[in-house]
């Protein structure tokens, strides 16, 4: 079944999600804080950090060259524009065209280049230390974003986000579940690492050595700062919500039982990581790759279950 | 001096001119045209679309680099800007010659006055001896490239039977892909661009290795039974160079060395997509085989006016601070606002990500091995597969490596005091990388505009098809990402702006980097080009053969840590140096023959000319009869 | 070899007329020094130079070595003007003891192997300043090299210290270790004592280990005075009171390094945990550290067996969560899998260099004080020995483990042998005085050590002709130790410092003083 059309409601959903994206982190941490016996942080409280951080002055490390500045505003604008291409619940993107994907995961791409080129502007060992740690584990997840691309291109025959993502689910007839769960779960790991979350980066830390987001974005302040961790959310809500949109049933019924259980899936995936930030120790980086290499190969697993069976 | 000056006169004018010859070429015949244009057919020159292809990137650079070269070469002597002007003249003639060239002699002598007259460029720094290496190098690849070439020419030229026909495409394929930097036939090219002055590089990088893959698309790829060949040869060739490519491309240090790595690594990527385009006639996909080679013919504009800036910047950086090793720089944009901003957006976008106009080509090439994909079948569609995964990984490194430049050379603090002490570079140096900025930014904004032009030649290439895959819907793909990125510039330019206004308003301070407290921080407390890198290096170290010797600390009180990391070439320390390494000494072996007597020699000869007459009566008359009925009822069966 | 005319031996918590001290030529001294500790097994628990007597300007060299096998300290001198062949040079376990010396006395320390400042304190001479952490520190002759500065302000709420990285990439060659900014001069406020500000000073030297520093001091007084002695009774209840630390101590560093690896239930576990056995010691010595609870010549305050019997009780359900806590995290694969094989210090180097207490037994060292130089309630009621040989942060995890169990084991039965002292013994437990009432014995050394939860603190002190601290030299476990976390994390990588650094928990104001 393909998704309606109803640029109304599309538009009312992309701003809906930018809306409520920032709260995607408070949910996270009140299941980490559920975990851990406490009360944890507010469920608002990124809002509460972002309304203060935005109404200071800035403030910027001497050593830098504009790229500093410039990388939050850069950042913040691709994955705003990454997102419209993303199907809001049940219903086509206006802004579709054909190879949109490609775009989608190379607007990622510049947001993590400029956060890259930030870190390494303020010439700090320990941004350094991240930067070259996000090079090096996206490498690898690049790679693996694009496999599972094609195995929904080849379900789909199309390289349109709108159209990828709508025929697939877990109760497609003719699809081999296993295939759709290897992809499934390789995804849900790539939400890990794009987002920099357990196991690959511990966002809690207070140990730059062990950083890599947080390092990188060490010697921001102020407006900037807000603009980083509403980039964070954005980019958040945007891989949980391609997420949700592949498992989502299609015939859920109507167009609010539609959107509900869509919000509803990408709650789910927070808490989901929530969970598992509660009950696994982060990994080494040595092995990282390893867990990457392993979710490639399960995505290649599923292009071959799903040619084949 | 005014002979230099006379000089660049000369070549920027004539290169005006046959830039403007061109254009108007398309523009007054009215719309596309691909009929063969004759100058003096009778001795074989002539030009038709292709040529005016690859002509563009020559003429383009050409000039671009003649401008900037004022500036490269102020200070030196007017002996050697005589002969660097002399042979820049004479290697822009060669180079534009060469796709003009249809008849094989005519080819052949243009090709080859194209190698030793860039050669002399190579070796314009004679007093290094890394210079005088590179330069023998890349002679030594020059000729051999030519011997392909001319083993090629004779193949074709000569009737040749069935089973043999792959001969000439193959010979074709090592002779050009010397010239184009192939996998394993590229290891001319590290040493002898960071050698060659920068605007020298500029050209080759960005203009003469792309003439290989002009000699494989007149000379090799020809209708008939041996496409499929060249089709997976091309599409395999261009994978593993890609990969190799910039995989190298990451541990160096040498600015020029890691831009000429990522020459071989973006031409493995055309060539992987002209491969596809191949495959996609000879399987007919036709959306592939169309998005193939439109990509390529995109990536190669967009490649040639990207690395030649960068080679641009590159020398800038170099007349500036006196090195190009990338752990000395540092601090750089601030110093050198003009050519930092410049190198940093062109390095940007030639990493392939929006919105640089490198995206566009990648974009193409993404699509097609998505359509084969999708339309394939069998080989061809796990090719498409692996190509699709190779990109990604490509654009991962390369987003590595570029970022890897930027930061080591313009951003954080200077690692030496002459990169501290560096200052803008002149007018001629800035304003030749700022021209090749705007050309891509009119690219960016253009492709989809210009792509229509070339329609008829993709038509020949792609073939005819009745599926409608045409030229302007690809055209109509690209406007949608052309478009959105124009956007993402514009409303950052609007939204910078406006936060600068916030800032003004608010008093944004200024502060130190954050150093923990420390009393005394220095320039040595920030990630190098090769920390940076140093993850990814481990990742690749089999494939790099990273050479690491480092005295680790043993001792409980270490007095002193020496390291040493340096990568080398697999293709230089596994297959040529052991391949030349064993010649040499079976060469070594032959002295014993070299007796210096006469009548030794002359018994030598007799006994040679026994052996053959004796192997010309047994061997070769019981075989005469016997191979061609076989030869024949093979080909019947098939 | 004669130990017994060469060394003043002395057991544990003992003194003796500073005249019985050998005097040696310094030759002698070296020698016999270095032959003890390299080739006799003999373990350095002091070295430090004190002013002499009577020729100014000369210096006394003291060192205090721990024989474990005998079970008795050994105690030499020898007197030096200016510079001397430093023992380092051939025994590295004097290295840091003499950069010590070298830097607060302007003692030249010829051929040190290492000869820099360890605490960046303004030299006596008051020559040109001295910047806190400054200094040539070795690097790796390679452009592509660089340094990681981490420190004096740290990110997480700890101490200051300067951590010079040598990398290659995320790989550490080498590091160096800055310390001194938490230098505050307690052994010079104590010289001219004892007074009543002594004991807080001394308790409050590294603010986690009160207990075993008050009671290390405690047990220097009864040695220099007879009216300090303690009773049986008040020595079980400091020991009760110094296995509480040592459990709360072990519990929070567990907890940590759960933290570091983010395992969130042990982390958020152990931090509770912990608190309830902060919260006994309150109970037990009226403040959560257990301030001011020892005192010279017995205790602050009494506990009635209700007060024990709670406690038995408080602490059994404790170390049921405790255990259950612990079982999570060393049953979960990934936890295991950052702990194993990091930050190895090989048991060769961390004999070498004298490593101390929980680092030195995870690294195969069985130094135990308790066990070797047993004192008070561990001498007729001696603890298991915890040791490891992997000498990486899960040995150095485990170890902590297992202390707790034998700890837990060690509490109950003191606590029950608590509840059977009678009202006399309890009474006789109690100490009234801060200082000495009659003074110190004149011209003595006296020697304590204690096994801390770090490892082995050392006490020296020296009295003058009036019964007045002439010397008072602390030495601490972070003192021993700090060098074996430089080593143990040459070549590794640099995002295992963390846990690596939390496996040690060395102590910066301890160190610094």
């Amino acid at each position: 079944m393909m998704y309606s059309v109803n640029h109304g409601l599309w538009w009312t959903i992309f701003l809906a999600s930018l809306l409520l994206a920032p709260l995607l982190f408070g949910i996270i941490n009140k299941v980490k804080a559920f975990f851990g016996g406490r009360c944890g942080p507010r469920l608002l409280q990124l809002y509460y950090d972002m309304f203060k951080l935005s109404r200071k002055a800035g403030i910027f490390s001497r050593t830098s060259s504009g790229v500093l500045q410039l990388a939050p505003i850069v950042s913040l604008l691709a994955t705003v524009m990454a997102m419209l291409f993303i199907p809001g619940g049940l219903f086509r993107s206006p802004l579709a065209f054909g190879g949109d994907v490609i775009f989608f995961c190379y607007l990622l791409g510049l947001s993590r280049m400029l956060t890259i080129l930030a870190a390494m502007d303020t010439g700090s060992s320990f941004a350094g230390m991240g930067a070259s740690r996000e090079a090096h584990f996206s490498v690898l997840a690049e790679a693996v974003l694009f496999a599972i691309v094609v195995f929904l291109a080849i379900v789909a025959r199309s390289i349109c986000l709108s159209d990828l993502l709508s025929p697939l689910s877990l109760v497609t007839p003719g699809i081999s579940v296993p295939a759709v769960l290897l992809v499934a779960g390789a995804f849900f790991i790539i939400i890990l690492v794009e987002n920099c979350r357990l196991p690959f980066d511990d966002p809690e830390t207070h140990l730059e050595l062990t950083m890599i987001h947080e390092a990188m974005i060490l010697d921001y302040a102020g407006p900037e700062l807000a603009m980083i961790h509403y980039t964070a959310s954005l980019k958040l809500w945007s891989l949980c919500a391609v997420l949700a949109l592949l498992l989502l049933p299609q015939r859920v019924g109507g167009a609010l039982t539609g959107v509900l259980a869509y919000l509803a899936l990408i709650v789910a995936f927070a808490v989901g990581i929530g969970v598992v930030e509660s009950i696994m120790a982060r990994y080494r980086f040595l092995k990282v790759p390893h867990l990457l290499v392993g979710s490639l190969a399960a995505v290649l697993t599923a292009v071959l279950l799903l040619l084949f069976f | 001096m005014k002979i230099g000056s006379c000089s660049a006169i000369v070549s920027m004018s004539a290169l005006l001119l046959t830039l403007l010859v061109l254009l108007q070429a398309m523009g007054f015949t009215g719309g596309p045209w691909d009929e063969t244009q004759l100058l003096f057919y009778g001795i074989g020159v002539a030009y038709d679309l292709l040529s005016l292809l690859f002509l563009l990137p020559v003429a383009l650079l050409g000039l671009v680099a003649a401008i900037h070269s004022i500036g490269y070469l102020h200070g030196h002597g007017a002996a050697r800007s005589g002969l660097y002007w002399f042979f820049y003249n004479l290697t822009l003639a060669a180079m534009l010659m060469v796709p003009l060239m249809r008849s094989a002699p005519l080819f052949l002598l243009s090709w080859e006055v194209m190698g030793i007259a860039s050669f002399a460029l190579v070796i314009f720094d004679w007093d290094a001896a890394a210079s005088r290496r590179a330069g023998w190098i890349y002679l030594l690849a020059c000729h051999a490239g030519a011997a392909f070439l001319i083993m090629m020419f004779v193949a074709n030229s000569s009737p040749l039977s069935p089973g043999m026909l792959w001969l000439p495409a193959v010979l074709g394929m090592v002779g050009f892909g010397l010239k184009a930097g192939f996998p394993l036939l590229h290891v001319w090219l590290p040493s002898a661009h960071p050698a060659a002055p920068a605007p020298v590089s500029a050209v080759m990088s960005g203009a003469m290795i792309k003439l290989g893959l002009y000699g494989i698309l007149r000379f090799v790829l020809l209708p008939g039974d041996t496409l499929l060949l060249c089709g997976w040869l091309l599409a395999i060739t261009g994978l593993l160079g890609a990969l190799l490519g910039i995989v190298l491309a990451l541990p160096q240090r040498n600015i020029k060395t890691l831009l000429a790595y990522s020459s071989i690594e973006n031409i493995g990527i055309m060539t992987m997509a002209y491969g596809l385009g191949v495959l996609g006639v000879a399987y007919n996909v036709p959306g592939m085989a169309m998005l193939g080679f439109t990509g390529a013919l995109l990536h190669m504009f967009n490649h040639a006016a990207l690395k030649g800036a960068l080679f641009l910047g590159a020398g800038a950086v170099y007349r500036a601070t006196g090195t190009l090793n990338m752990e000395k720089l540092g601090g750089l944009m601030k110093r050198m606002p003009w050519t930092g901003g410049a190198f940093a957006a062109n390095a940007l976008s030639l990493s392939g990500l929006p919105p640089g106009n490198a995206f566009l080509g990648e974009f193409l090439i993404y699509a097609a091995a998505f359509n084969g994909v999708i339309n394939g079948h069998g080989p061809l569609r796990a090719l498409s597969l692996l190509c699709i995964i190779a990109l990604a990984t490509v654009g991962g490194l390369a987003v590595a490596a570029y970022a890897k430049v930027i930061s080591a050379v313009f951003l954080g603090e200077p690692r030496s005091d002459s990169a501290a002490k560096a200052r803008e570079v002149s007018w001629t140096m800035c304003g030749s990388t700022l021209a090749l900025l705007l050309v891509n930014l009119s690219l960016l904004c253009l492709a989809p505009y210009i792509l229509p032009m070339f329609t008829p030649l993709l038509t020949r290439l792609a073939g005819e098809s009745a599926t409608g895959f045409q030229v302007p819907d690809i055209a109509l793909l690209l406007s949608m990402p052309s478009i959105l990125s124009l956007l993402l510039i514009g409303v950052t330019a609007a939204a910078s702006r406006w936060r600068q206004r916030l800032g003004a308003r608010r008093q944004d301070a200024e502060g130190v980097t954050w150093d923990c407290g420390y009393a005394a921080p220095s320039a040595r407390m920030e990630y190098t080009g090769t920390a940076f890198a140093q993850p990814l290096l481990d990742a690749f170290a089999s494939v790099l053969k990273l050479r690491r010797q480092l005295q680790r600390p043993v001792a409980l009180f270490p007095g002193e840590i020496r390291a040493d990391l340096h990568s080398q070439d697999l293709a230089l320390s596994s297959v040529w140096q052991p391949l030349f390494g064993r010649f040499g000494r079976l060469a070594i072996k032959t002295h014993s023959m070299q007796s210096g007597f006469l009548h030794a020699y002359i018994l030598t000869m007799v006994l040679a000319l026994v052996v053959m007459l004796v192997w010309g009566m047994f061997c070769h008359r019981v075989d005469r009869p016997a191979t061609p009925p076989t030869a024949v009822t093979e080909e019947i069966s098939k | 070899m004669n130990m017994d005319t060469t060394f003043l031996t002395l057991p544990n918590g003992a003194a003796a007329p500073i005249a019985e001290l050998p005097v040696l030529p310094f030759a002698d001294f070296r020698a016999q020094l270095i032959q003890a500790v390299t080739q006799n097994g003999l373990r350095v628990s002091s070295f430090f130079a004190t002013p002499a007597s009577n020729r100014p300007g000369d210096f006394e060299l003291i060192a205090v070595l721990a024989d474990d096998r005998a079970h008795l300290l050994r105690l030499a001198a020898s007197r030096v003007s200016k510079s001397y062949l430093a023992l380092s040079a051939d025994c590295p376990a004097f290295h840091w003891f003499e950069r010590e010396i070298a830097e607060v006395t302007g003692l030249i320390c010829e051929n040190h192997p290492w000869p820099k400042p360890i605490r960046f304190t303004q030299p006596t001479t008051g020559a040109a300043g001295v910047l806190p952490g400054v200094t040539d520190y070795l690097r790796i002759a390679d452009e592509a090299a660089h340094e990681v500065a981490v420190g004096p302000v740290h990110a997480g709420v700890i101490e200051p210290g300067h951590f010079r990285f040598q990398c290659l990439g995320e790989e550490v060659i080498f590091l160096e270790i800055s310390l001194g900014y938490q230098h505050r001069g307690i052994e010079k406020m104590l010289v001219g004592g004892p007074d009543v500000r002594s004991a807080q000073l001394i308790e409050c030297a590294a603010g986690d280990t009160s207990i075993a520093s008050a009671w290390c001091y405690a047990r220097l007084q009864a040695a220099l005075s007879p009216a300090c002695q303690a009773s049986p009774a008040a020595e079980l209840w400091r020991g009760i009171a110094l296995e509480l630390e040592r459990s709360a101590n072990h519990t929070g560093d567990l907890g940590a390094l759960a933290g570091d690896v983010a395992f969130l239930p042990t982390q958020s576990f152990c931090g509770r945990i912990r608190g309830e056995y902060l919260n006994m010691t309150a109970a037990l010595c009226g403040n959560r550290f257990g301030r001011g609870y020892v005192l010279p010549g017995g205790l602050r305050y009494l506990a009635d067996n209700k007060k024990i019997a709670d406690l038995q009780t408080w602490r059994k359900r404790v170390h049921a969560d405790l255990t259950n806590a612990l079982d999570l995290l060393f049953d979960t694969p990934s936890v295991l899998d950052r702990f194993e094989n990091t930050g190895v210090l090989a048991p060769a180097d961390a004999a070498a260099v004298g490593i101390v207490g929980v680092a030195g037994r995870a690294s195969g060292l069985n130094n135990d004080i308790r066990l070797s130089h047993p004192y008070g309630p561990y001498t007729d009621r001696p603890l298991s020995l915890c040791a490891e040989g992997a000498g990486d942060v899960l040995a150095r995890a485990m170890v902590r483990r297992r202390e707790l169990d034998a700890s837990n084991q060690w509490l109950n039965e003191a606590l029950n042998a608590g509840t059977e002292l009678s009202a006399d013994e309890q009474a006789s437990a109690l100490s009234s005085h801060h200082s000495p009432a009659g003074g110190l014995a004149p011209s003595m050394i006296a020697v304590s050590l204690q096994e801390a939860w770090r490892g082995e603190l050392c006490h020296v002190a020296l009295t003058d002709s009036h019964g007045r601290f002439r010397h008072y030299k602390i030495v601490d476990p972070s003192f021993h130790n700090w060098y074996g976390l430089a080593l143990a994390l040459r070549g590794e990588q640099i995002s295992h410092f963390p846990i690596c650094n939390k496996s040690f928990n060395l102590s910066y104001c301890g160190h610094d003083l």
